[in-house]
């Protein structure tokens, strides 16, 4: 019994570290180390990149050339040193010349790679490095290198005598003769002294542990063989088969009986010529016809003599091995009613089982293979065998003598230590000296780069905050012409100033997209109801979008064509792979797909534009309503569920946001209220740019459902009696904004009374207005888009890239998202913040007891720090934790895609789309005083976690000082900013018009709240 | 200018454009310095462009006169007394109708490519290959004798390979990437034997010699015993490209390039090219009824083969690239039973839907969206499946048949490793035996 629940904390704890992606239709952002969490979070991405065999960091390279470009600065470096431990920084190295931060900065400032004895011999003799410094040396070490070493000699050689020196002044009329004779000497005696230094010690030869997998202990020492190359295609074959949601049309037999039993109904017979290495395997999968799953393990690990505390590593590598595909099994297992089509009963004690026994057959015949047995592993045990191959693992040798000399020659001429120096160190000194070169090894040296990277990030974005919040002032006391709330995505910054810079009278709001109304929903045109809300929520409430009375015939007529249509297309796309219909079809009418081809491929917009006419004529007019309101009375649905909302519920939603937004008084008389979503073609991560707060769909209906309780006279008066008085003559209007294509869709723009025509045209017009002018500002991002596009062509550009089949980049998502701010807008209004910025709005005065910042934080917090993260982490390591290129890409079961036609589920970002990202965590202001900061996120453990852990950086911007103050180890430290100057530009496109790269953050003169107010101290 | 020489103009338009667009962009970078994408992409395209205004020309012109075929004689490579090679084209009612469907395919694949690989480290290789492939491509269609067809086909052959192995830094693609060079090779041979035999029989690779040029009513102009080695050679060369039983296992791998590749490929033009030689062929096969029965069988079996694994893929790539290998073996079986203008049209429809549907397949989520939305569910079970008859336990069997690609692989495997084991067997026995006759001691084999 004991054992059994054994297995189960062991299979728990490994499954923690697979991948939590689900089916692909469906995409949500979330921590690729969510694993991690618990662990700070430079010390985790350290611990995964071990354990994941993964990158921590970007490339030193990368950081490298940040620095030579100046996104590094060398300030930034020394701000990364002091900050880190200072008695161990300062401890002295070199016989007391130097001290370890020293050491630390100049391995930082220049590179120097540990190279082997080989490349270093090479060096040696095709190279002048024993004869000249580093070119990258600077004048004072330089001079202080040359000098030393004449007065530790006495004068050391005498010169090359004044004929000679003449001769060479001619030959050489730029080059001092004898400073470069001088330099080979020094640089001669230097290597001398490495040389001699390190001979008094031995190379380092650390004995790693053994893995504990067969296969990577067999791959260790006869390196030719790679049992996983066997098991992996098999494997990979039976779970796609199993988890398949409708791509083959012949479903696997016997899989609702689980990946197991369906693999041993399948294959345990013998049948056809097997593979070498798999002729064992009809007889071991036959032994466990009926046997569970956890004994099969059980005998599996004793068999492989894996026992006691190996067995938790045991299981975790292999299960990480294919941890694509065991993630997914993980995901059914624990999501069923995620499942695209059918809830397979998948389990991942099964598919451990399955691995294990094909893992078994493989490492047998490869021990028959390196002569162990007389043929196909009979008589082979494992267990001993295992522990053969671990005394025979290869221990790691460190640097050989050459290297070492080679190192510590280019390190001792960074430090400006002469070839007397070294001689003057004795052999604990020297060790001492290596040990602290070897300790900061690449890993150390990149995560310092990072925090130097993201310290200059945080500098440029908190000055431009300091300078700005002086010329920004809060709105005039009168109502604006309109106000438009939407999703705090980072995507929709763009907009909201380009509405503000073209419609001074608009004020705009930001808030989670799914505006506080959970649902299930379904509209029309779909067959089903599908969750819009964050993840984390389960709605308890469906809607339905249903046809107007007088639509109902022509709703018939069209379901009824839909239905026809999609018979037709349906059968045709099936028809045309199979044997016989396939041929009919191909050879009689294939040619008529020429034109869907040429079109779809040359004229994609016009083909879309073609199509959705079509559709709208097929369509007709059909007007169509949420089935929204309930009575309280009603009864709930069959799954549970309550059908629409009742007038309390209603009013809470309504309530909800407003409060959480601070917009409680001064309502326009027009708010529309627009949710996000993203429409793309060729694209399986399509769902990826959707609206997160909605659980990856689209966030229309909830801005649509929450239009219409908002203009509820019930609901409105429900808020009344709170104190919530919003004024007769405010309508709320609904609207959907495609972030690829830059179009607005609005709901129930008939209900609009006739009062508000005038400004619904004036909303509408300068929504079109920004829809064109965010367009713009979007292409300048695109090399396909050329720099003189007008504001109407850019839209037309990324109209065609959303209906575009060869466009892999149909928009760039969330890619270099990098800044959230919790505030009021006024005092960021104005301010170009590059598309970056995820926007939340939020008015401390109205936050007493700070209520609102909390479930503000709740809400926006892990939503906001998963994208981030995931984003970071995809660009970190794109083939590791992103999902690499997606030109090969093949989408798998309709659940994943894979790499070709045989790989592990890929899964993370594809490469396309953090390819312009900065991978920065993500920086957090609040508009909030500390102390209420605190206690807000005292009461939100998961953003306590973030915060403490070091996964966000989070900065206080005081509500009436406007002072900044960094969280740092545990406190704000108050922040002080470098410079109080900022770009100052009339229109954003003044400031972007010419650049594809990231841009600074400018002071747009013309989105300013009230653009009268004259800057101060500004310079474009 | 008169009439013919107009034409044969355009035919060698068709021919140098794309070779004029792969040099223009090739040579730049064997010097290191490419072509900028835009350019690139440009160039190829007006290369294909330009052969595919060239082919409809000829197309219209041909039309005019009733389709009497035109002989280029581009020029003689070598000539031993009775003996010649010869560079001959010829434009007829086979060759400039599939130049203009084959160069129109690659022009709009090219279009889609430049969109597809914009800033992919291997941009300008993929044109390079793409253009190459063109050209082969049109070579091959516009032979008129086995040398130059050899030529082309050997053009298509090698882009075919790099391009599956594209994404080179990735073991699978390279291992796919040779698995279809192997076979390609292998298959290969038989175009090179049937060139020996018809350099033998007729003096000539020239095809004038061979059959009347006035396709589809060619006379064959040859022995039947010549007609039916050159046919059985041609289409064992055929059976590698067009992914037949037992040469088959490649196709689902080569779906490791970039997908505009993969479409133009395996789901256009390479897969078909086996096809399109022994339509060109078509007069010598018609006197040689043992390879058209040959033919019917491996291509009908290729077909069931295709269908049946085709049926249990899980990923979209695989079931199309099955799909592919399905309809190509019809198309050979229809031209075993005897017909011409048939096999024809299903080339070329069938070329159109599955390129369409391989670039599409990134969209299945979508789509399938679209589907269920319309269906108002999930699509069902389509047709008759004759399988479902069966007892459970040959169900079963079936089933993993399929799902282990007919063991297609691991016979081959056993055919090819074992004799080659043998092989090795004889080497070291050799070695020993001359070790032991040079009075060595008996390890004395192992000196290398």
């Amino acid at each position: 019994m004991s054992e059994s629940t054994d297995l189960e904390a062991l299979l728990d704890a490994a499954a923690h570290y697979l991948p939590a992606q689900g089916p692909i239709d469906v995409f949500i952002h979330h921590n690729t180390l969510h694993a991690f969490e618990k662990d700070r979070f430079e010390r985790a991405v350290v611990r995964a990149a071990a354990l994941f065999e993964t990158e921590p960091f970007l490339a030193e390279s990368v950081y490298r050339e940040a620095l030579a470009s100046g996104r590094i600065r060398v300030a930034d470096i020394d701000a990364v040193l002091d900050r880190e431990h200072s008695d161990l920084l300062s401890a002295p190295i070199a016989g007391g010349r130097l001290t370890i931060r020293d050491l630390h900065r100049v391995l930082l400032l220049h590179p120097v790679r540990q190279e082997t004895d080989a490349a270093v011999r090479w060096t040696l003799t095709e190279s002048d490095v024993l004869e000249r410094f580093r070119a990258d040396l600077p004048v004072a070490t330089r001079l202080r290198l040359l000098g030393a070493e004449g007065d530790g000699q006495g004068g050391g050689r005498r010169l090359p005598d004044a004929e000679d020196e003449a001769a060479r002044r001619v030959t050489f009329a730029k080059s001092l003769p004898t400073v470069g004779e001088r330099e080979r000497h020094v640089c001669g005696e230097l290597w001398h002294a490495c040389v001699e230094a390190v001979a008094a010690s031995r190379p380092t030869v650390v004995h790693v542990r053994p893995p504990v997998r067969h296969r990577d202990l067999i791959k260790a020492v006869h390196p030719t063989i790679d049992t996983d190359e066997f098991v992996h295609p098999v494997l990979i074959r039976l779970c796609g088969a199993f988890l398949d949601q409708g791509v083959a049309a012949w479903p696997m037999p016997e899989r609702d009986r689980g990946l197991l039993a369906a693999a041993i109904a399948l294959y345990s017979t013998r049948l056809g010529p097997d593979e070498p290495w798999s002729r064992k395997l009809p007889a071991a999968l036959a032994e466990k016809r009926g046997v569970p799953a956890e004994e099969v393990i059980e005998a599996e690990m004793t068999r492989a003599g894996v026992a006691g505390a190996a067995r938790g590593e045991f299981v975790e590598r292999t299960l990480l091995a294919l941890r694509g595909w065991a993630g997914m099994i993980r995901q059914f297992e624990e999501r069923p009613d995620r499942a695209p089509v059918s809830a397979v009963p998948a389990r991942l004690v099964d598919f451990l089982a399955l691995r294990l026994v094909l893992d078994r057959v493989a490492a047998e015949w490869a021990a028959s293979r390196v002569g162990l047995a007389a043929a196909n592993g009979a008589g082979i045990d494992l267990a001993a065998w295992r522990g053969e191959l671990q005394d025979r693992f290869p221990a790691r040798r460190g640097p050989g003598t050459l290297a070492r000399a080679f190192l510590l020659h280019q390190i001792s001429q960074l430090l400006g230590l002469s070839g007397s120096d070294i001689g003057a160190l004795d052999e604990n000194e020297v060790l001492r000296l290596e040990h602290a070169i070897a300790a900061f090894d690449a890993t150390e040296r990149r995560r310092l780069f990072h925090l130097a990277y993201e310290r200059r990030h945080r500098i440029t974005v908190l000055d431009a905050l300091a300078t700005h919040v002086a010329v920004a002032g809060p709105p005039a006391p009168q109502p604006p012409r309109g106000q438009i709330v939407l999703c705090i995505d980072e995507r929709c910054e763009s907009f909201r100033r380009h509405v503000e810079e073209h419609g001074p009278g608009y004020e705009t709001f930001g808030t989670a997209g799914f505006f506080a109304v959970p649902m299930y929903y379904r509209g029309l045109d779909d067959w089903h109801a599908s969750p819009l809300c964050p993840i984390v929520m389960k709605p308890s409430h469906t809607v339905v979008e249903v046809p107007e009375d007088e639509s109902r015939a022509g709703h018939r007529r069209l379901v009824d064509l839909r239905r026809r249509y999609g018979r037709l297309a349906g059968g045709l796309s099936t028809g045309s792979r199979t044997l016989f219909r396939g041929g009919l079809f191909t050879a009689l009418a294939g040619s008529l797909a020429a034109v869907p081809l040429v079109a779809r491929v040359a004229f994609p917009r016009l083909a879309a534009r073609i199509g959705r006419s079509a559709a709208g004529i097929a369509r007709g007019r059909i007007t169509t309503k949420l089935d929204l309101f309930r009575d309280a009375a009603a009864a709930p649905l069959d799954d549970g569920t309550l059908p629409g909302f009742d007038v309390a519920e209603m009013a809470g939603c309504v309530r909800r946001v407003l409060e959480d937004i601070g917009l409680t008084a001064r309502f326009a008389r027009l708010v529309a209220v627009l949710g996000h979503g993203s429409s793309s073609r060729n694209n399986p991560h399509e769902s990826a740019y959707d609206c997160g707060a909605c659980g990856g769909g689209k966030g229309g209906p909830n801005a649509r459902a929450f239009a219409l309780m908002a203009n509820d006279p019930r609901v409105r008066a429900r808020l009344a009696t709170d104190g919530l008085v919003i004024p007769a003559e405010t309508r709320f209007i609904g609207g959907l904004l495609d972030t690829c294509a830059d179009s607005i869709t609005w709901f129930d723009e008939d209900r609009l009374p006739d009062a508000h025509r005038d400004d619904m045209r004036h909303l509408r017009e300068t929504c079109a207005a920004a829809t064109a002018l965010d367009a713009h500002e979007r292409c300048r991002r695109f090399e396909s888009a050329a720099f003189d596009l007008t504001p109407r062509e850019a839209l037309a550009h990324v109209e065609a890239r959303s209906v575009d089949l060869a466009q892999v980049r149909p928009e760039l998502g969330h890619a270099t998202n990098a800044v959230a701010i919790i505030g009021r807008r006024w005092r960021t209004r104005g301010l170009f913040l590059d598309r970056r910025a995820f926007l939340v709005s939020y008015d401390p005065a109205q936050d007493a007891d700070g209520a609102i910042l909390a479930r503000t934080l709740a809400a926006v917090g892990p939503v906001g720090a998963g994208i981030n993260l995931e984003y970071f982490f995809s660009t970190v390591d794109r083939l590791g934790y992103g999902a690499g290129t997606k030109l090969p890409h093949n989408i798998t079961g309709l659940i994943g895609v894979m790499d070709g036609h045989a790989s592990d589920l890929r899964t993370g970002l594809p490469w396309q789309m953090v390819e312009i990202h900065e991978p920065v965590r993500l920086l957090i202001v609040i508009d909030a005083a500390p102390e209420a900061i605190l206690a807000a996120a005292e009461r939100v453990p998961v953003v306590k976690n973030f915060v403490v852990n070091g996964w966000v950086q989070l900065v206080s911007w005081h509500p009436e000082t406007g002072a900044l103050s960094v969280f740092e180890e545990g406190g704000f430290r108050p922040f002080q900013p470098e410079t109080l100057m900022l770009a100052e530009v009339e229109r954003s496109v003044d400031w972007y018009r010419g650049h594809r790269e990231h841009l600074a953050p400018a002071l747009v003169r013309a989105a300013l709240a009230r653009p009268d107010r004259r800057p101060v101290g500004g310079a474009a | 200018m008169t009439g013919h020489d107009l034409i044969q103009s355009l035919v060698v338009i068709q021919l140098a454009a794309p070779a004029a667009a792969l040099v223009a962009i090739g040579v730049p970078a064997l010097l290191g310095r490419p072509l900028g994408e835009r350019a690139t992409a440009h160039v190829v395209g007006a290369g294909f462009a330009a052969g595919f205004l060239a082919a409809i020309a000829t197309l219209a012109m041909l039309v005019g006169r009733g389709f009497q075929p035109e002989i280029v004689h581009l020029a003689t490579w070598f000539e031993v007394g009775h003996h010649e090679a010869t560079i001959h084209l010829v434009a007829d009612a086979l060759s400039v109708p599939y130049v203009c469907f084959s160069t129109g395919l690659c022009w709009l694949v090219n279009a889609f490519a430049g969109k597809y690989l914009h800033r992919e480290p291997g941009f300008t290789r993929f044109f390079i290959l793409l253009a190459l492939f063109g050209t082969g491509m049109n070579l091959m269609v516009l032979a008129d004798s086995i040398d130059v067809l050899f030529a082309g086909w050997e053009c298509v052959g090698i882009s075919s390979a790099l391009l599956i192995g594209f994404f080179h830094e990735r073991g699978n693609a390279v291992r796919a990437a040779l698995r279809a060079f192997t076979t390609y090779r292998i298959c290969d041979v038989g175009i090179l034997l049937a060139s020996v035999v018809i350099h033998r029989t007729v003096g000539s690779g020239d095809f004038e010699r061979l059959f009347g040029t006035n396709w589809p009513a060619g006379t064959c102009l040859v022995s039947a015993g010549t007609a039916t080695a050159v046919s059985l050679l041609l289409v064992f060369a055929s059976l590698g490209k067009t992914a037949q039983v037992p040469f088959s296992n490649w196709l689902p791998r080569a779906m490791e390039g970039p997908t505009p590749s993969s479409a133009i490929f395996y789901g256009a033009l390479s897969i078909h090219a086996g096809a399109y030689v022994l339509l060109r062929c078509e007069a010598l096969l018609e006197n040689a009824p043992v390879a058209r029965l040959l033919l019917v069988l491996i291509g009908g079996a290729s077909a069931v083969h295709g269908a049946l694994v085709g049926r249990v893929q899980t990923d979209l790539k695989s079931v199309l690239a099955y799909a592919s290998m399905t309809q190509a073996s019809l198309i050979l079986v229809e031209i075993g039973l005897g017909w011409r203008v048939i096999p024809l049209m299903h080339v070329v429809g069938h070329a159109i839907v599955r390129s369409l549907q391989i670039l599409r397949s990134p969209s299945a989520l979508h789509d399938r969206h679209e589907l269920e939305a319309a269906l108002g569910g999930h699509p069902g079970p389509s047709g008759l499946w004759p399988v479902s008859l069966l007892p459970a336990p040959w169900q079963h069997a079936v089933y993993r048949i399929a799902l282990e690609r007919g063991y297609e692989e691991m016979v081959i495997a056993r055919l090819v490793s074992t004799p080659l084991r043998l092989l090795e067997r004889a080497a070291v026995a050799e070695r020993r035996w001359i070790a032991w006759l040079g009075g060595e001691s008996g390890d004395g084999g192992r000196r290398s």
